[in-house]
């Protein structure tokens, strides 16, 4: 366990050394977080709805912290399966696939903790009040910070996908769009349509997105206990999935090579 | 003048077929690529309807002004993404010293940056962008052909910014990720109905960001054309346009070689 978390720990300080990119990816959350506050405003003002954009900006701000996190482990996992280089790891005495989640964990971590503090003030200052309490923030934090971790396991499957893909460039982006709308990770899932709400609830995205970030306006001990139970089936379902194309692969690899 | 413009245009063209021929060496799969797509786009497309059936308009925009809005960008960025993405690449180029190997081409180094990488799956993209404009409700020749110059004054304009983007390699080591943010951040505002910005908003929305270029005027051009707006999105594109050309000259004035060997 102590060497997963030395790579965690070599990929967070990495990640945190590279200044540049955080500075890009905080410029492109701040756009879109004022992106959206005008559209919900100008929305709100039409509709005589005041405070829309108070609570659908914190939504959006948890929403984004999940998705931009995300460290393109599929591309990683998919180069390393195509180019052969993962034969050269698969001998050594540590797990391949642990070596590189946890790496993609300390890589998430630092993104998501930055996108946190600097979405939080950002938010609060475009918004004002939070439609939470202030002593719910830490379970909520952490409950989107268990979601982006799923999200990270979600990913490894489409780069396990590489297996039998020439490319899964267009799959990373479907998986990311179906996040977008069955996880209603820009715009919640209670302005959709109610038949397209009953297709959402079958797929992951409708526990680790919407369920885990709804609970920014809606939070009960209820929902609470109902989304951390539906995202534990989806991790074992993810999980599953994983262990048996990582044994094709390992299986792969032994018989024709990297 | 006219005989290099002839042989770029003929080099070009080569390129584009190479890229085609690869890209069909696994028929189905890239067929595949073109219609998820496809319908990447269209949930996207499916995300807007729903808010405007929910809430009818936003400040004067409808799903029809937003559809012209879905035309244009998808027909830009599929232009941008199938024959000029490579100038995406340049940070990386820069990094790792690959820029030399186009330094010492004949031809123009940024043309053949510029169509170093092309992405398949991105033809999707045009099939939506027409179908957005045949749904949006003012199909008429006129606006068609408006649409096309507007979808490639857009591409211009994209390109442009990318450029500027990319050139920031120049000064900052490792702004891949950088690069792509703020290229993404121009994509997120120039999808969004212009009509939300208003005030000092705009001038941000013109200017450093100038997504307005790609919604707000070609929209109100391809609805109902006039001269005056029509001036300024011409204006605004050259000047960008101008501006990324200055700096790539400038950049390159500035670069130091990798030391890397190689010859293209």
């Amino acid at each position: 366990m102590n060497k997963y978390g030395s790579l965690f720990w070599i990929s967070f300080k990495q990640a945190w050394s590279k200044k540049a990119n955080l500075s890009g990816m905080l410029f492109f959350l701040f756009i879109l977080i004022f992106i959206y506050n005008c559209l919900w405003e100008a929305i709100a003002a039409e509709s005589m709805e005041a405070g829309l954009n108070r609570v659908f900006i914190w939504y959006l701000l948890f929403a984004e912290m999940i998705i931009l996190s995300n460290p393109k482990i599929d591309r990683t996992l998919f180069d390393d399966i195509q180019s052969g280089t993962m034969a050269y790891y698969i001998n050594k005495p540590i797990s391949f696939f642990f070596m590189r989640y946890a790496e993609a964990l300390g890589n998430m971590s630092v993104s998501f903790l930055i996108m946190g503090g600097f979405g939080a003030v950002i938010t609060l200052v475009l918004t004002g009040t939070p439609p939470f309490e202030w002593w719910q923030f830490p379970i909520i934090f952490a409950m989107c910070f268990g979601s982006s971790c799923i999200n990270v396991l979600l990913y490894t499957t489409v780069g396990l996908c590489g297996l039998w893909l020439a490319s899964i460039r267009t799959l990373g982006m479907a998986v990311e769009r179906l996040a977008f709308i069955l996880g209603g990770a820009i715009f919640p899932l209670s302005i959709y349509p109610d038949w397209f709400i009953d297709i959402a609830k079958w797929t992951p995205f409708y526990s680790f997105y919407y369920l885990t970030i709804k609970l920014v306006y809606d939070f009960s001990w209820a929902n609470l206990a109902e989304t951390f139970l539906l995202n534990t089936f989806w991790v074992v379902l993810i999980s599953t999935f994983v262990v048996l194309t990582y044994k094709k692969l390992i299986k792969r690899v032994n018989i024709y090579g990297g | 003048m006219a005989a290099r413009f002839l042989k770029l245009c003929k080099l070009f063209l080569f390129i584009q077929k190479s890229n085609i021929k690869t890209a069909f060496l696994n028929k189905s799969d890239a067929l595949i690529n073109v219609i998820m797509m496809t319908i990447n786009n269209l949930s996207f497309v499916f995300m807007w309807w729903v808010i405007f059936e929910n809430k009818g308009s936003v400040n004067g925009w409808h799903f029809e002004e937003m559809a012209l809005l879905f035309a244009v960008m998808n027909n830009a960025f599929a232009t941008f993404a199938l024959f000029a993405r490579g100038i995406q690449l340049l940070p990386e180029y820069i990094d790792n010293g690959n820029l030399d190997n186009f330094l010492t081409t004949p031809q123009s180094s940024l043309f053949l940056i510029s169509t170093s990488e092309s992405t398949f799956a991105n033809w999707g993209d045009y099939i939506t962008g027409f179908l957005m404009y045949f749904l949006s409700g003012y199909v008429s020749w006129k606006s068609f052909w408006l649409m096309v110059l507007c979808s490639f004054l857009a591409f211009v304009l994209l390109y442009s910014f990318r450029l500027i983007m990319s050139c920031l390699a120049f000064l900052i080591s490792d702004s891949q990720r950088l690069g792509d943010n703020i290229f993404m951040a121009m994509i997120t505002f120039a999808s969004q109905p212009a009509s939300i910005f208003t005030g000092w908003y705009k001038v941000l929305f013109l200017t450093i960001i100038p997504a307005g270029f790609i919604s707000l005027y070609p929209v109100s051009i391809i609805k109902d054309f006039n001269w005056p707006n029509f001036i300024i999105l011409i204006g605004g594109v050259s000047a960008f346009w101008i501006i990324s050309l200055l700096f790539y000259r400038w950049g390159l004035k500035h670069y130091s070689s990798g030391n890397r060997f190689g010859v293209r």
